[in-house]
């Protein structure tokens, strides 16, 4: 070991994607020092491919979001064999900002109290109208564009910025809902619909899960970590962190870490707060193992890498008679539909799924959705490109997917990753609850694409490759038995251990879980800010 | 690259996207190799194994693919999205299909307050408060 890189710090946080660049943003600003290790690198926005026209091949490799197939040095191999759904996910500076696609809803508040109100899940120890003020912060802070006033939600949100188009697809297929009566409104985006703190509009490139050019898409690359280092912050790339140190009284004391030549480096802090996802959080935790933690650090109540939750992911199209030129468009999605999100006993399942008409791709998304093997080919391609491509619109379902201890990530035994450290391995079996729901809402979606005026519909139910929402292995709660956190996102077991990222979930909900990863973020740092005299920390 | 591999590459891909009256194949449209070269450039691990992989892709298995049958070969799924990919690249290609690329497009973000107005929310906003009362 190299010994002591740097001086210590008052905070190290783990991780520099969204929930990191949250705080990493509020404790800089309010004077902390701090340091931020990450494995990946500052992206090169010069990389970006959508405007090439190998977009869509590169979109398959280079940019996938599946780090198995990325392949990037700074990937770690995920074994996810005993999955049914892949997990997905980007490491650089931005994470999974960089290529999600800046859908930003936030959690209704039923999504706060499944226990109280379904009988499944658990109840959150924080609520909606707790989270309300942060979510508006987050929404300043990373540019949304949005529309308020949705029935879904009990208070008007105030959105910084207009809503982005609502697009040719989005008004045939709200105007199919009017005649079913459905609920549909415009979905909030963190992609701007016009400038904003220095970053350009969206120009509709529908590209945004590749990167985007423009800076329109909100990534904590552009919205949080300049400043952040403006402030003092200090942002250490190309560090793959081994394990989290702690001292005898078990409190954390720092992070021992690999630099790409293998060097290892100490980085000390009074604080030490973990960002790093819901499979590398736990997978972290984990490797911190030692005698005063046998079954990994902050991990007495046995729930580290436990309740791995992932969105079941379905696709509903319908394609129509006229050109919608779908392939344009942000990604992202135009409208939302709440219609069927809540319980109803009478559907023989719990909880429900969000909706979100999202464009449609590029031909050669058209011709190979899924496998080659599967798409039309002979004389018949062309006939189907004419009829097919940029007329069809499509219903993303994000299924909830409750929690079971069952599915967890643990340390695969002979996988590493370039530096020999375990690599995780994830064991996820889809919940009855998680299929019934899926096929009910994939029919609803068939109505809705045929009161629309489709010609033709099609559906993609349970994805495979679809687990972009990692959420739940590190759960929150106020009893330290049953939880690895306490309602401020700190650990039970280390007194000075945050986990900010979505690891701290209860549940899923049915919803792109960004907007509320920042919002408990932020939540997490300011309590870190007020009450940081009273935190316990090495000496 | 040989010119024999190419030349099954152009023979695969005009088998999979042929020539029509109105559409020009995958094999022969113009520039076919330049794009093919163009997809290497961009996709280098598309290359790895590349004689093998157009070897398993036989006569037999790209007729059964023509004929709507599934194909469960990783070298059918490599050479497919080879030439594939690079047939879309091609503007002829693409001008057939009405495609321009992804373009930067211009708009309005206060069009909403039009079809508002117009009442396209009113149905929706008819049935009043939908959310889930909450006992916090």
């Amino acid at each position: 070991m190299s010994g002591n890189k740097y001086q210590n710090t008052d905070v190290l946080i783990i991780g520099a994607g969204a929930s990191g660049g949250v705080v990493a943003r509020r404790l800089s600003q309010a004077g902390l020092s701090v340091r931020i290790l990450e494995q990946g690198q500052w992206p090169d926005r010069g990389a970006f491919r959508g405007a090439e026209d190998d977009w869509e091949l590169t979109y398959r490799k280079q940019w996938s979001a599946d780090p198995c197939i990325r392949q990037r040095p700074e990937d770690y191999p995920i074994n996810s064999d005993d999955a049914d759904i892949t997990p997905l996910m980007f490491n650089g500076v931005g994470g999974g900002t960089i290529i999600y696609n800046g859908t930003w809803p936030r959690m209704l508040p039923s999504d706060f109290r499944t226990r109280s109100l379904d009988g499944v899940g658990d109840d959150w120890p924080v609520t909606y109208d707790e989270l309300k003020p942060f979510y508006d912060r987050t929404d300043a802070d990373f540019g949304v564009s949005g529309l308020g006033g949705d029935p879904f939600f009990p208070d008007d949100i105030d959105y910084p910025l207009p809503p982005l188009p609502l697009g040719k697809a989005g008004r045939k297929v709200a105007e199919g809902h009017n005649q079913l009566g459905w609920h549909w409104w415009l979905e909030p985006n963190a992609i701007l619909s016009r400038a904003y703190n220095g970053r350009r509009p969206c120009v509709q490139r529908g590209t945004c899960t590749s990167g985007c050019g423009e800076g329109a898409k909100a990534s904590t690359d552009l919205t949080h970590f300049p400043q952040a280092i403006d402030d003092g912050a200090e942002l250490v790339t190309g560090a793959r962190v081994v394990r989290i140190e702690h001292d005898a009284k078990g409190l954390a004391t720092g992070a021992t870490y690999l630099t790409s030549d293998g060097a290892e480096h100490f980085a000390g802090a009074s604080i030490v707060i973990l960002a790093a996802n819901a499979i590398g959080t736990p997978r972290l935790l984990l490797m911190s193992a030692s005698n005063a933690f046998p079954d990994g650090l902050a991990n007495r109540s046995g729930l580290v890498g436990k309740r791995l939750m992932m969105h079941t992911f379905s696709v509903v199209t319908g394609y129509f008679e006229e050109s919608l030129g779908t392939w344009q468009g942000h990604f992202g999605a135009s409208i939302t539909s709440y219609e069927f999100y809540e319980t109803d006993p009478k559907r023989g399942f719990a909880r429900g799924a969000k909706w979100a008409l999202s464009p449609v791709g590029g031909p050669l998304g058209h011709v190979l959705p899924q496998r080659a093997g599967q798409a039309v080919w002979g004389p018949a391609h062309h006939v189907d490109m004419l009829e097919r491509f940029g007329r069809g619109a499509s219903w993303a379902i994000f299924g909830e997917d409750l929690p079971e201890e069952t599915n967890f990530v643990s340390l695969d035994p002979s996988l590493t990753d370039s530096s020999g450290l375990p690599a995780p391995k994830v064991t996820y079996t889809l919940a009855k609850n998680s299929i019934d729901l899926t096929h009910f809402h994939v029919d609803r979606a068939v109505e809705s694409m045929e009161a629309a005026g489709a010609r033709a519909v099609t559906s993609d139910v349970l994805l495979p490759h679809s687990g972009w929402h990692l959420m739940g292995t590190a759960r929150m709660g106020d009893d330290p038995k049953t939880s690895v956190v306490n309602r401020w996102s700190q650990s039970h077991d280390v007194a000075n251990l945050f986990i900010v990222d979505a690891s701290q979930f209860v549940t899923s909900s049915g919803v792109n879980p960004t907007s509320t990863i920042a919002a408990l973020a932020l939540r997490a740092a300011d309590h870190i800010v007020s009450s940081r005299s009273e935190i316990q920390v090495p000496a | 690259m040989s010119s024999a591999l190419m030349s099954r590459l152009l023979d695969i891909a005009e088998r999979l996207v042929p020539t029509t009256d109105t559409m020009v194949g995958a094999g022969s449209v113009p520039e076919a190799e330049k794009f093919i070269k163009r997809a290497l450039e961009s996709r280098p691990d598309l290359g790895d194994g590349l004689e093998d992989a157009v070897g398993e892709c036989t006569d037999q298995v790209i007729d059964a693919a023509v004929r709507g049958e599934s194909i469960d070969s990783q070298a059918f799924e490599q050479v497919a999205t080879l030439v594939i990919g690079a047939y879309y690249m091609n503007p002829v290609a693409r001008r057939q299909i009405g495609y321009p690329g992804q373009l930067a497009l211009e708009y309005d973000p206060m069009e909403y307050v039009t079809w508002v107005d117009e009442g396209l929310l009113d149905q929706v906003m008819s049935r009043g408060p939908r959310f889930r009362e909450v006992t916090q």
